[in-house]
Formats: structure tokens, C-alpha cells, sequence
């Protein structure tokens, strides 16, 4: 099995970054990199990587320290808010979907006498004849007062619901 | 930034008393951290990902995620190793989303086109680096910038990278096989 690490690693690795890489180092460290293939890995890409270091952090255009400070205080508020806004976002959704259930409730509740209401509307429309027609309509909503007046509410609801909802977001 | 600008952006942190969000980590204690740790988080960042721009944005993400993670740390070692593990996390996220192959991702020459007064020979040894390095995986490059740059054990290289120990030895040695010979061929290539 081919060794992936060496005892003197450390040793060479601190002379070429203490800058004795080769001259200032001892014979027998010379000696041991040059027969040493994982030491004269680390002694060829140590210093090139450092002085790589060197050059890059100096270029390095970083934002000042409180300008990153304040900014991570605005963001965090921010968060915060909208963590503590879900739940309200999330319970305007539900109150979007029962108006809807309930809508949906209504019609199915009424289809048949809006059908009714329906065919007679078609059979004064040919006359002409308003009080035909205005009776009629009078007569159904006083017959389902209760059930007009959960669907007027319904149609204001739903839409004021679907703006509270989505709008804010 | 200048000196200016910062005491206009301290003054209004410091008169929006709204905008102070609970870190567990105070404004002073992380200046200073900041002031230690960011430069050679940029070259960090800047080296992985090979683009400046990009190591710019990481940086200020991975100080912010930080903060927010609100951990405490034991040593200025721990704070130093979450903070890079972060770093580490946020590039790769950035590198899966550029749907960039690796290859291309560090080309290492938008890092090398900062204006730079560098003795002579040095830019040359520094291209040879970053040519060297785009041959690398994201992962190879990380662990050799960490070892050689930052200085960091085998310990805590596997702890920002998020590998055993144990799998780390064989794998930094395979990278450092690779660029020592990559670097080499690079340098017999510039002989006359």
C-alpha cells in the first residue's frame, strides 16, 4: 500500500513557509525530500500556494466590518417579520379556501332553483312583461333570503381574501 | 469602504433601534473576527469558486449565515472552522446552481486580472497556480488551499469539508500528487 503521509511533512512543510526552503535547511532534510516523493510534493506546492495566498488576500476588496454588521442586523429584522407574518399569511389561506368550499357549497345547495329561476327569466324575457318577471325573482329571494344573503357575503369575502393573501406577498 | 462611510453606517444601526436583531454574538466581538478572518476568507472564497465577483457575494452570505446561525464556540479554532464550513457549503451550492462544469468554473484568470504590484516572477508563478488548479476538482482545490494557505490540520480540514479523517489523508495526498505535477509540467513547459 503506497504511504499517504510522511513524518517529516510537517518539518518541510514549516520551512518553506518560514522561508529555509532549501538553502537554510539541514542536509539531512534535503536529503530525505529528495528521496521522498509525498515531502517533495508538499515542498514543490507549499510555497506557491502561499505566496498565492499572499498576493489574493492583499487584493482582496472586502466590505468594512460594520457596513457587514448592519446589514446582517437589517436582513435579520426583515426575516423576523416574515417569519412572523406566515402564520396570518397561512390563515388567510385557509379563510381564501373555505369561502370557496363554501361558495361551491351554495351552488350545488341552489342549483335547482336557480335552474328554475333560470327557465322562468327565459319565459318573460319573449313578453316583456317586468312584473312577469320581477314577481317571480321577488318571490325567489324571499324564499331563500338566508342562502342570497351567504353568497353576497361569499363574493365580497373571496375576493378581499385572495387580495390579503397573495397581494401582501 | 472608507472611514467615512463607516461611521455613517454605524450611526444608523445605531439610531434605528429597530434594527437590532438578536446574535449571540456582539458588534464588537464580531469586528474583530471579521477583521482576522475575512481577507483570507475572500482568497478563499476567491480561489474555489475563481471568480471574484461571485467570492464577494459568498463572503457577506457566509458572515450573515453565521450570524444567524447563532452557535457559540467554544475557541476562536471552532468559530474559524464553522465560519469556512459555511463558506465551503455556500460555494458549492453557488457552483451546483452555475451548472458550470468544474473545469471551467475556476479558470483562475478573472483572479489573476486584479491589477497587482508583484516582484517579477511572481505573477508568472501565480498564473502557473491558477492554471494548475482549474485542472482540479472544486473539493482537491479547497483541501490544498486549506492545508498550505490556511494552515489547517487534518482535523479540521475534514470538518470544513465535511469528510472523516480518516478518508481525508488519501485524498489530500492524491491532490497534492496531482498539482505538484501539474505545476511541474507547467514549468518544464516554460523553459526555452
Amino acid at each position: 500500500m503506497t504511504p499517504v503521509e510522511c513524518e517529516f511533512e510537517a518539518e518541510v512543510l514549516a520551512a518553506v513557509l518560514q522561508g529555509r526552503w532549501p538553502e537554510r535547511t539541514d542536509h539531512a532534510l534535503r536529503a530525505h525530500v529528495a528521496g521522498c516523493a509525498i515531502c517533495s510534493d508538499v515542498a514543490a506546492i507549499a510555497g506557491v500556494i502561499e505566496q498565492a495566498r499572499e498576493e489574493t488576500s492583499a487584493r482582496a476588496a472586502i466590505p468594512d466590518s460594520g457596513r457587514i454588521w448592519w446589514m446582517a442586523q437589517l436582513r435579520a429584522r426583515r426575516e423576523a417579520i416574515e417569519a412572523a407574518n406566515r402564520p396570518m399569511t397561512a390563515a388567510q389561506v385557509i379563510a381564501f379556501a373555505c369561502a370557496v368550499g363554501m361558495l361551491a357549497t351554495c351552488f350545488r345547495a341552489s342549483s335547482a332553483w336557480l335552474s328554475s329561476a333560470f327557465g322562468r327569466v327565459a319565459s318573460a324575457v319573449p313578453s316583456l312583461d317586468m312584473g312577469a318577471w320581477l314577481a317571480p325573482a321577488v318571490s325567489l329571494l324571499g324564499e331563500h333570503a338566508v342562502l342570497a344573503l351567504a353568497m353576497a357575503v361569499v363574493l365580497f369575502l373571496v375576493p378581499a381574501a385572495a387580495y390579503l393573501a397573495i397581494g401582501r406577498d | 469602504m472608507d472611514r467615512d462611510t463607516t461611521f455613517t453606517v454605524d450611526s444608523i444601526a445605531r439610531t434605528d433601534g429597530e434594527a437590532c436583531a438578536d446574535f449571540v454574538i456582539d458588534e464588537e466581538t464580531f469586528r474583530a473576527f471579521y477583521e482576522r478572518t475575512a481577507r483570507g476568507l475572500w482568497a478563499y472564497l476567491a480561489r474555489v469558486t475563481g471568480d471574484r465577483q461571485l467570492a464577494d457575494d459568498l463572503l457577506q452570505e457566509a458572515y450573515y449565515r453565521f450570524l444567524r446561525a447563532n452557535a457559540t464556540h467554544e475557541t476562536e479554532t471552532h468559530r474559524r472552522n464553522s465560519l469556512y464550513r459555511i463558506a465551503t457549503n455556500l460555494a458549492r451550492d453557488a457552483r451546483r446552481k452555475s451548472n458550470i462544469r468544474s473545469g471551467s468554473f475556476l479558470a483562475g484568470d478573472d483572479i489573476e486580472s486584479a491589477p497587482s504590484a508583484e516582484p517579477p516572477g511572481a505573477a508568472e508563478r501565480s498564473a502557473d497556480l491558477s492554471s494548475a488548479m482549474a485542472h482540479l476538482q472544486p473539493r482537491e482545490r479547497a483541501m490544498l488551499w486549506l492545508a498550505y494557505a490556511e494552515g489547517a490540520s487534518h482535523r479540521e480540514i475534514a470538518a470544513v469539508l465535511g469528510l472523516s479523517p480518516g478518508s481525508l489523508k488519501p485524498m489530500l495526498y492524491r491532490a497534492r500528487r496531482r498539482l505538484a505535477a501539474l505545476l511541474g509540467g507547467a514549468r518544464e513547459s516554460d523553459k526555452p
